[in-house]
């Protein structure tokens, strides 16, 4: 049994390896000097040269490569070029508003997609379970930057009841949450009604109603169980469409996440900056994941057991 | 999973080979199959915009009038059945541009499939057929690309590469053909152990002959139902970054690059954003129906009887 752990383990520092030197590659092929680039057309050849030898820019690549990779390690993610502050910095003060967000979004999603998921299964075929799946399958098909401007043209401008913009008080979280979570919302409603489906024609679900068990109970406690589990997996998987969400979702609300620190750092070609924002995306994505699938091996007892 | 689908499949007595005859019969049920026929007539239409938007289109989408501008939609007080949807904060008409836009979205979503698709199919049948170092190295890429999120990967990218429609199409067709080839790997695992494999084996037909008569004829209606879905997630995507300001440059009109002007004019003129968001939304919940509509037919799985009355 522990092999599973050590090897999951290592698989994903396998992969947090490759993140590096993706990350690593993709902002040295970036067309033009980053040196040159922060300090402007008019600074002078020794000025960047002296600028270079700082950042280690002059170095051979796999040298620049172990030191971003050791940096890395201790928290330093080197210097913006535009903010002259050090990237590690700037994601601890835009990375809690980034998680925040999808915290929220998330629970929403769940709170609903769930009762929602588990309704339609149960009523298959009943007009709730149309309107229901055809519901979720907009929610999915709509682009969710949309949704907010929509949102905001509804409650902020026509109805004044929500701010546009900005964090920091509840209001101002409701419709960037609620934004964020329709895809993953429209996802796991439609995930849990096919699981349902499926475990509803399971024979230990068929045994219990023959025990004559109530049907409420049957739902909840037989079939809710083993269909709820693979649902995990895929929220796990989900982390990575999420921080894409709000990418999206934090621009149209001003929202001051990480989203919003690439899409200035992209701008203003602050490659620090967005080297630091993908890698810890990434970072979250290996390290929720693992997370998940050591959970998913506790909770399954077939996984467990096997 | 896929030996749980290969149980079914057996006990069905059903297989994934699809005979002539059965193609008829898929294609006349498609005829019923409302979902399937919706995703069609939408496809169709938005391909018809592309194709020739001016035939819709009574306006230059790039004209300004700036006399003009802002006006509602024609239904509205202050309307003009000239400009049927209205027009923006430079006087152009939102119907054409919505038309026109059809193009940019359309021929990124296409294009990244039909040059990902091959690409992941070759890769995942090498990965699935012969396994070893190529199995490996497929399996590592694309537990590497998941890694990374979708966006914010393709914004890097675009960032690196400069904008344009096809520059967005190479980002998007590097990262996608991953996804195609971890399923045809998929699918070749459990395939290589069935039955007329085996016997063809057997038989001693060599690798390629197996692998193009007997198991690429059992993957590709999984692959066009998969590269369908794909359509539309590239879509928004697509759509994602245009909004973002890293798509096809201004004045081209684009979906999502019109949702994100009309955002600056979210307080006094709602259509300028609305029209292209719906037309997204129809776009890619019409090809979602194309889609599923097709893996009904296609896909034996959901062909029985029980399945048929579990989609009812």
């Amino acid at each position: 049994m522990p092999n599973l752990y050590i090897r999951q383990v290592l698989q994903s520092a396998f992969v947090l390896l490759n993140v590096t030197i993706v990350v690593f590659v993709l902002i040295r092929i970036v067309p033009g000097d980053p040196v040159r680039l922060m300090l402007g057309m008019e600074a002078s050849e020794d000025a960047i040269q002296a600028a270079r030898a700082q950042f280690g820019y002059d170095r051979p690549l796999h040298e620049q490569y172990l030191r971003f990779v050791g940096g890395a390690l201790r928290g330093d993610l080197g210097h913006s070029l535009r903010f002259r502050r050090p990237v590690g910095e700037l994601l601890m003060e835009t990375l809690p508003a980034t998680l925040e967000l999808a915290a929220a979004a998330v629970g929403i999603a769940l709170v609903l997609a769930f009762p929602a998921g588990i309704y339609a299964a149960v009523h298959r075929g009943s007009v709730a379970d149309r309107v229901l799946m055809g519901g979720a399958l907009i929610g999915q098909a709509m682009p969710i930057f949309w949704l907010g401007i929509m949102l905001i043209t509804l409650f902020s401008v026509k109805l004044g009841w929500l701010p546009t913009s900005g964090r920091g008080s509840l209001p101002q979280l409701v419709m960037p949450s609620v934004t964020l979570s329709t895809y993953v919302m429209a996802l796991l409603a439609r995930l849990t009604r096919s699981n349902m489906l499926e475990v509803l024609r399971e024979p230990y679900v068929r045994t219990a109603r023959a025990k004559g068990l109530r049907e409420a109970l049957v739902v909840h406690k037989h079939a809710l169980k083993s269909a709820a589990l693979p649902i995990v997996t895929v929220l796990g998987l989900q982390i990575g469409a999420l921080l894409s969400g709000a990418v999206v979702t934090e621009t149209v609300f001003n929202w001051p996440g990480i989203g919003t620190l690439a899409l200035r750092a992209i701008q203003q070609r602050d490659y620090p900056v967005l080297q630091g924002v993908v890698l810890v995306s990434a970072v979250l994505f290996v390290v929720i994941n693992g997370i998940v699938d050591l959970l998913y091996r506790f909770l399954d007892p077939r996984v467990r057991l096997a | 999973m896929s030996g749980a689908r290969a149980d079914r499949a057996l006990r069905d007595g059903t297989d994934t080979v699809l005979p002539r005859s059965r193609l008829w019969a898929a294609g006349g049920r498609a005829l019923t199959h409302s979902g399937l026929l919706f995703g069609i007539v939408v496809v169709l239409l938005a391909t018809l915009a592309a194709i020739a938007p001016q035939t819709a289109a009574r306006q230059d989408p790039l004209a300004q009038d700036i006399g003009n501008r802002l006006i509602p939609p024609a239904w509205m007080t202050g309307g003009n059945p000239e400009w049927l949807l209205g027009t923006d904060h430079l006087g152009r008409d939102i119907l054409s541009r919505v038309l026109y836009g059809s193009r940019v979205s359309l021929a990124v979503g296409l294009w990244s499939v039909a040059i990902g698709g091959p690409i992941g199919l070759l890769l995942g049948l090498l990965a699935g057929y012969r396994g070893g170092v190529m199995d490996v190295l497929v399996m590592r890429l694309v537990d590497l690309h998941l890694a990374f999120p979708f966006v914010l990967l393709a914004m890097a990218l675009i960032s690196i590469l400069g904008p344009g429609l096809w520059k967005m199409v190479a980002v998007f067709s590097l990262t996608s053909w991953m996804l195609y080839a971890r399923t045809v790997r998929a699918s070749v695992l459990s395939l290589r152990e069935r039955e007329f494999v085996q016997a063809a084996r057997a038989m001693g037909a060599r690798s390629g002959r197996i692998v193009l008569r007997h198991v690429l004829p059992n993957i590709v209606s999984t692959l066009v139902v998969l590269l369908s879905f794909d359509v539309a997630r590239i879509i928004l995507a697509e759509s994602a970054l245009s909004f973002l300001g890293l798509g096809v440059p201004p004045p081209t009109p684009s979906w999502g690059g019109m949702l994100s002007e009309g955002r600056e004019y979210i307080q006094d003129a709602w259509w300028i954003a609305a029209f292209p968001g719906l037309a997204i939304m129809l776009v890619t919940v019409g090809v979602s129906f194309f889609g599923d509509g097709l893996r009904d037919l296609l896909d034996p799985q959901f062909d029985t009887l029980e399945n048929r009355s579990a989609r009812r």
